[in-house]
């Protein structure tokens, strides 16, 4: 895998709780972009086809007992323009996996950048038919 | 001799007295009704379904931090201090254990509230261009500043 991530990679964010999109629009809340601690996880879209980013989130939602709705894209470039970084973190069953780090300490920053993100990220819905 | 509290006016006596507990009575029954409103709206319902849903380790398929009793409390105690007749939030939850409350209008309108384990309450919002947040003890209830950028979100255009 490689160990850079370019500006223009894609990066998906799986969404397991239907609160994370906006109702009227079913665009991503700024929730689903929340650190639970100093990384967030995504998982990078190179390499893969649509049908492997499926079953690696479907993955993650069985292992939680959840229903994965689909996921949001974002690009690198837009995490960075928050002065976020994206570094890889291989895991078991994703070598595609992610980290966005160097989160601001405080809450309210934090959200703000999470605000930000989330604005220009597109949800995919997970298809109906199975992947 | 009997000393009268002074009210609120700077007032003192029995009616001055009299007048001050009516108003207190009925600001309390205000409120009261407020809350009424978010429980007709089903806040306080979704509030108790993210609590239930978010309640252990990892239910965001990471490493989330479950949504614990102090935080539904303190997210309750927050709504009950809502002035009447404010639109009622969308409630969710974040990976870090906070219950969020959210006015959205589009992508470019939103503000976004926090309740946190530890008490503290972050705000941050977009209104177009402009960009606003900050931190607040939750249980000191809603502040005037964050009822104004709240109303800047769900009215006009």
């Amino acid at each position: 895998m490689n160990g850079f991530i370019a500006p223009d990679e894609l990066l998906a964010r799986y969404i397991t709780s239907s609160k994370w999109l906006h109702k009227q629009d079913q665009t991503v809340t700024q929730n689903a972009f929340i650190p639970p601690d100093s990384e967030l996880s995504v998982t990078r879209h190179l390499g893969l086809t649509e049908r492997d980013i499926w079953i690696i989130g479907i993955q993650i939602a069985t292992d939680i007992d959840r229903h994965l709705h689909g996921r949001a894209d974002v690009k690198t470039a837009h995490v960075i323009a928050q002065r976020l970084n994206v570094v890889p973190r291989p895991v078991v069953g994703n070598p595609n996996h992610a980290s966005i780090i160097d989160w601001p300490p405080e809450k309210d920053a934090r959200k703000m950048c999470a605000l930000e993100i989330a604005r220009v990220a597109h949800f995919v819905a997970k298809p109906e038919e199975e992947v | 001799m009997m000393i009268m509290p002074s009210t609120v006016s700077g007032y003192t006596g029995e009616i001055a007295g009299f007048v001050a507990k009516g108003i207190k009575s009925s600001r309390e029954l205000l409120q009261e009704s407020n809350a009424l409103s978010f429980v007709a709206k089903g806040t306080f319902r979704q509030l108790h379904e993210i609590f239930c849903d978010c309640s252990f380790d990892g239910w965001d398929g990471g490493k989330a931090k479950p949504i614990s009793e102090e935080v539904l409390h303190c997210a309750i105690e927050f709504l009950n201090s809502f002035p009447l007749g404010m639109k009622p939030p969308e409630v969710g939850a974040e990976p870090d254990g906070a219950i969020t409350l959210e006015w959205y209008r589009s992508p470019n309108k939103v503000i976004s509230i926090s309740i946190n384990p530890d008490g503290w309450m972050y705000y941050a919002a977009l209104i177009g261009t402009s960009k606003r947040h900050g931190a607040d003890f939750s249980l000191m209830g809603v502040s005037d500043d964050l009822v104004g950028i709240i109303s800047q979100v769900v009215e006009g255009g």
